[in-house]
């Protein structure tokens, strides 16, 4: 006769194995794709290697060098400055265009306004980045010539410090506000109409609703928002490609951009993967303060 | 039964995730191979599209029927967009698919010599190679003959709007840099009086992405004011003269000074200041000959002078080169594709689709000739780029500086101490 706690622990075995095998496509996966990689990565970030020859041991010179290459540094602020610029406008963008659609336009308008804002979103980052480009040149550009219609003098927009950047700011903005507000209108369909019914009971008008019980219940998707914002911001680099080169000067060169010169134009994998590595951490960092200061605590 | 179920088609897809990653046999064979069954050698050759007629793919296949038919081999002609260029050589020979034959340009190909991926070409140039080919010089890196220049040509020329010379009274030609700023002082810009310039009197591409843009740029200047980068020996970084000092300074002129470069400049890219020029919106712009060419087809009442003169004339020439691969298992074979493909015969076929000035005796000049002299009489005057190990870092450098000059944020001494200062650090690791 089997013994009851034999046989639960057998069943229980059973299952945690079932269970193990269920997981091990994803987790074979994520080992292969992103684990490896990270460490082999960080391997690389201490030697001397440009992908053909073996890579020597050089310890910490790579990160010596990075810590006082001004290059780093002006990436670094370019990056900040693009994430800082970019994050909040989106998330603001994308909550304020839900709570619109999903109050006032709950109809097929609504559903072709939502779809239009979304095609962005799908286009390839190197075609948009193309095609603003051109319709960014200062002579005869679209932009211009729209702004030359109100009388406004022709807008470097590609050419200047401030400028190039703030473009290339408002082109990723352009391109993900359609993501976020897909998730922030289900997120404010989600929410019960019995709140807005009762706050509206108690004299409550439409922006006290919308601050104090559309933005607090919406808490967890901005937690969302920002964070995934964040870490696509902090990986910019082919919309820079195509549309500046990193120019004019040092303008808008970001971290990846710099990863990937060293790499593919330096060929000192070395140091890229340094480069790569303190983005990472600084991530990792950005992520830890986003969680402490946004997730919902309840 | 439902478990076991579950658990077999879990099993599968473990096992078919894990077939996918190895590799087969017949997939990763290496960049070249002998097929017992057919006795057929294989070879891959990586090209560029250099074709003005976009059928890079189905010109060379023609060229080289009659080499695969000789040799009894397969040539493999992969097409490689300029876009990512060196990364797909560098990702290419990591990975062992790299090709047999490959084609560089001078700010790579340096780097490539370092990592020994180039493999000498000297134990295979004969005493007529060396008296057939035209530019071998330049193919002679680092003491060895490490490629054989196959484009030397599309030349950066000065060319210039006939009719909007003539509408400022502009009527000899500037020969020198003065006469430059003289006659471009004398164009007006804002020609319908609505208060925007609709004409440009200079324009560059400033914008460009890559650092191809100071072929045109840039190093005319340095080389007309009698400067250069590189030492002969390509240990130092030589901007930092009178001469390198002197042409920074006349850009900066230009931009500032006088306001003959626009302040979109910083904004323009190739094919922006191409689209301009053929709009008849510029006065002066200096572009290839590959693009003057075609200026034929628009409305432009146009004409070129090879470059400006300062101490002397100058300006850029392309000179990419075909290269043997170390990791090719078949030399001997590749060296003769390459001799092949140089030869007279092939060159006149290739430059009917591409049209580039001879690059050996053995074949008559098939370029536009419009600029025959310029290779012909003016071969002194044209410059390509050094090839140096790291040269790429330091053009990078270099160009984001005159950049940062162009938007005012750097002066001319800054852009010279300061690129000279980190080229320095570069040549030394």
């Amino acid at each position: 006769m089997t013994s009851r706690p034999a046989r639960k622990y057998g069943m229980k075995a059973s299952e945690a194995g079932t269970g193990l095998l269920y997981i091990l496509p994803s987790f074979v996966l994520l080992l292969i794709f992103h684990v490896i990689p990270i460490a082999m990565t960080l391997f690389y970030s201490f030697t001397k290697y440009n992908a053909v020859q073996s890579a020597s041991f050089i310890g910490l010179a790579n990160y010596r060098r990075l810590f006082s290459d001004s290059n780093v540094a002006t990436s670094f602020f370019n990056t900040i400055l693009y994430t800082v610029i970019t994050v909040p406008l989106q998330t603001m963008l994308a909550l304020l265009f839900a709570e619109l659609l999903a109050k006032k336009s709950r109809n097929r308008w609504g559903g072709i306004v939502r779809s239009s804002l979304f095609i962005p979103v799908i286009c390839s980052m190197v075609m948009v980045g193309i095609i603003w480009r051109i319709l960014l040149a200062t002579d005869g550009g679209f932009v211009n010539t729209v702004l030359g219609v109100f009388g406004i003098s022709q807008v470097n927009w590609l050419g200047g410090r401030w400028s190039s950047l703030m473009a290339v700011c408002m082109i990723g903005v352009w391109k993900n506000v359609g993501y976020f507000l897909v998730i922030f209108y289900a997120g404010v369909m989600d929410i019960p109409s019995s709140l807005y019914e009762a706050a509206k009971v108690d004299g409550a008008s439409g922006t006290q609703q919308f601050f104090k019980i559309t933005l607090p219940m919406l808490r967890p998707i901005t937690y969302l928002a920002v964070t995934l914002g964040t870490i696509w911001s902090f990986q910019v680099f082919d919309l820079v490609y195509t549309m500046t080169g990193g120019g004019p000067g040092r303008s808008t060169i970001t971290l990846v951009y710099t990863i990937y010169t060293s790499a593919f134009k330096e060929y000192n994998m070395g140091y890229s993967s340094a480069v790569s590595i303190l983005m990472l951490v600084i991530i990792l960092l950005v992520s830890a303060v986003q969680k402490a200061l946004l997730r919902d605590k309840g | 039964m439902k478990k076991l179920f579950s658990l077999f088609l879990t099993s599968c897809l473990v096992m078919s995730m894990l077939s996918a990653c190895s590799s087969s046999s017949s997939s990763s064979s290496g960049s070249s191979s002998t097929s017992s069954t057919a006795k057929t050698t294989e070879l891959t050759l990586w090209m560029p599209p250099l074709s003005n007629n976009s059928d890079d793919a189905e010109m060379w296949a023609g060229i080289l029927a009659p080499f695969e038919a000789e040799n009894n081999a397969k040539v493999s002609v992969e097409i490689i967009p300029w876009s990512n260029y060196e990364e797909k050589y560098l990702t290419g020979i990591t990975s062992g698919f790299g090709p047999d034959v490959g084609y560089m340009y001078m700010e790579m190909i340096s780097d490539f010599i370092s990592m020994e991926a180039v493999e000498p070409l000297d134990s295979y140039m004969t005493a007529e190679d060396k008296e057939n080919y035209l530019y071998l010089e330049n193919g002679f890196i680092n003491g060895a003959q490490y490629c054989m220049p196959f484009v030397v040509g599309n030349a950066a020329i000065m060319v210039y709007n006939k009719d909007i010379l003539e509408a400022n009274g502009i009527t000899g030609i500037p020969a020198t840099w003065e006469d430059f700023i003289a006659a471009c002082q004398k164009i007006k810009t804002d020609t319908d009086g609505d208060g925007t310039a609709d004409i440009y009197r200079y324009i560059d591409r400033w914008g460009n992405t890559a650092i191809s843009g100071m072929n045109t740029a840039f190093y005319p200047y340095l080389w007309q004011a009698g400067g250069s980068l590189f030492s002969e020996d390509g240990t130092e970084f030589t901007l930092d003269s009178e001469a390198g000092r002197e042409a920074v300074q006349f850009l900066y002129d230009l931009r500032f000074t006088y306001d003959i470069l626009p302040e979109e400049t910083t904004s323009l890219a190739k094919a922006d200041c191409l689209e301009l020029f053929n709009s008849g919106k510029a006065a002066f712009c200096v572009m290839e000959a590959k693009n003057a060419a075609s200026l034929d087809n628009t409305d432009i009442n146009w004409d070129y002078i090879t470059s400006l003169t300062k101490e002397t004339m100058g300006t850029f020439i392309a000179s990419d080169s075909l290269v043997l691969m170390s990791a090719s298992e078949n030399k001997d074979l590749s060296m003769k594709l390459i001799r092949y493909m140089t030869n007279g015969d092939a060159m006149a076929t290739f430059h009917e689709s591409a049209p580039f000035p001879p690059i050996a005796k053995d074949e008559e000049y098939h370029d536009n000739t419009k600029f025959e002299t310029i290779y012909e009489q003016q071969r002194e005057y044209l410059h390509s780029l050094a090839a140096v190990k790291g040269s790429y870092t330091i053009y990078e450098a270099l160009y984001k500086n005159l950049q940062l000059m162009m938007i005012g944020e750097m002066t001319p001494d800054q852009v010279v101490s300061e690129t000279t200062s980190y080229a320095q650090t570069v040549l030394a690791e």
